[in-house]
């Protein structure tokens, strides 16, 4: 399969928002499966970048930008924590990919999003 | 790969109160947790840093300085505990990997004392060793002494309570001190061992 036959995708992340203290074996386990998936996506040249973002922001509103909010949003009970840009062969990959999220048994969602080509 | 947060706990728990002191182990114990959730979040979509220890050792100390310049109760000791953090962390990137683990091991021997110290009881002395140089959670120390995680969190609260109000040194005790306190060490680590931990 040559990469010319992917396209990307992002997959985003979102978690509810309430961090429970986290003894160091569970984070371990988190941690390990999280990697795993990440590092066997890299394998097979489907992982192209990603980052995790800080559960805190602004929200920029308005003509000139006037209204500065706490974002991402007060009322939301889900943050987005972070994001994946990935290469797959179609959404319906794209899906099966977002499926192994290791974040999902915990109440994680995972939106899958086509970026857009030409 | 297994127990790398478990291990990295101890080993960061132990240098960062040997240069900030035993009566800080609440905020030592705090740092210490947040640099290992941040790397949870952070490594699976970066990959495992070249040092994981220094990574960790770092952003620990990083959120050290954050609480100390926020918070009200560290703000009387806040700047010699940010030159500390900023005098250590220079130290700790400049110096090649055998001498940071010979110092991490010291560290680690140093928090053995302290857990160690004569005034707390045996129980109190294994539970803070289980909590801080083992890794342990509270529901795990409960579990291993067959009682209650409200029951361990207290006595954690008052053995760190003991530490902070009695400034216990991380220094090495001398001569007939030293002797006293290695078989309260020895006697720790063979109860350990033989409770199976």
């Amino acid at each position: 399969m040559s990469e010319s036959n992917l396209s990307q995708y992002l997959l985003l992340f979102r978690e509810s928002d309430d961090a429970p203290d986290v003894p160091p074996e569970e984070m371990q386990a988190m941690f390990a499966t999280w990697l795993a998936w990440s590092e066997r996506l890299g394998k097979v040249g489907k992982y192209a970048s990603g980052n995790p973002l800080n559960e805190h922001g602004s929200v920029v509103r308005g003509d000139s930008g006037e209204s500065i909010t706490d974002g991402p949003f007060v009322e939301a009970k889900e943050v987005l924590c972070g994001y994946f840009l990935i290469n797959a062969e179609s959404m319906e990959d794209a899906c099966k990919i977002a499926g192994e999220c290791p974040g999902l048994p915990h109440g994680m969602s995972v939106e899958v999003r086509p970026i857009m080509e030409h | 790969m297994d127990h790398l947060f478990r291990h990295e706990y101890g080993r960061l728990v132990a240098i960062l109160t040997r240069q900030l002191g035993s009566a800080r182990l609440p905020l030592v114990e705090d740092v210490v947790q947040d640099a290992l959730l941040r790397a949870a979040q952070v490594w699976p979509y970066r990959g495992l840093p070249p040092n994981p220890t220094a990574w960790l050792l770092t952003t620990a100390r990083n959120r050290a300085r954050d609480i100390c310049r926020r918070d009200q109760r560290w703000q009387k000791s806040e700047p010699a505990i940010t030159h500390l953090i900023e005098s250590t962390a220079a130290q700790a990137e400049d110096s090649p990997a055998a001498t940071f683990e010979n110092e991490i091991r010291d560290a680690e021997l140093r928090m053995m004392f302290v857990c160690c110290h004569p005034g707390l009881s045996s129980d109190s002395r294994l539970a803070l060793i289980l909590k801080t140089l083992a890794g342990f959670g509270e529901q795990e120390i409960a579990s291993a002494f067959l009682t209650t995680r409200p029951t361990i969190t207290k006595r954690l609260v008052r053995t760190r309570k003991f530490l902070g109000e009695e400034n216990v040194s991380t220094d090495l005790p001398a001569d007939a001190e030293l002797a006293e306190r290695l078989q309260t060490v020895l006697h720790a680590l063979y109860l350990l061992f033989n409770e199976g931990f």
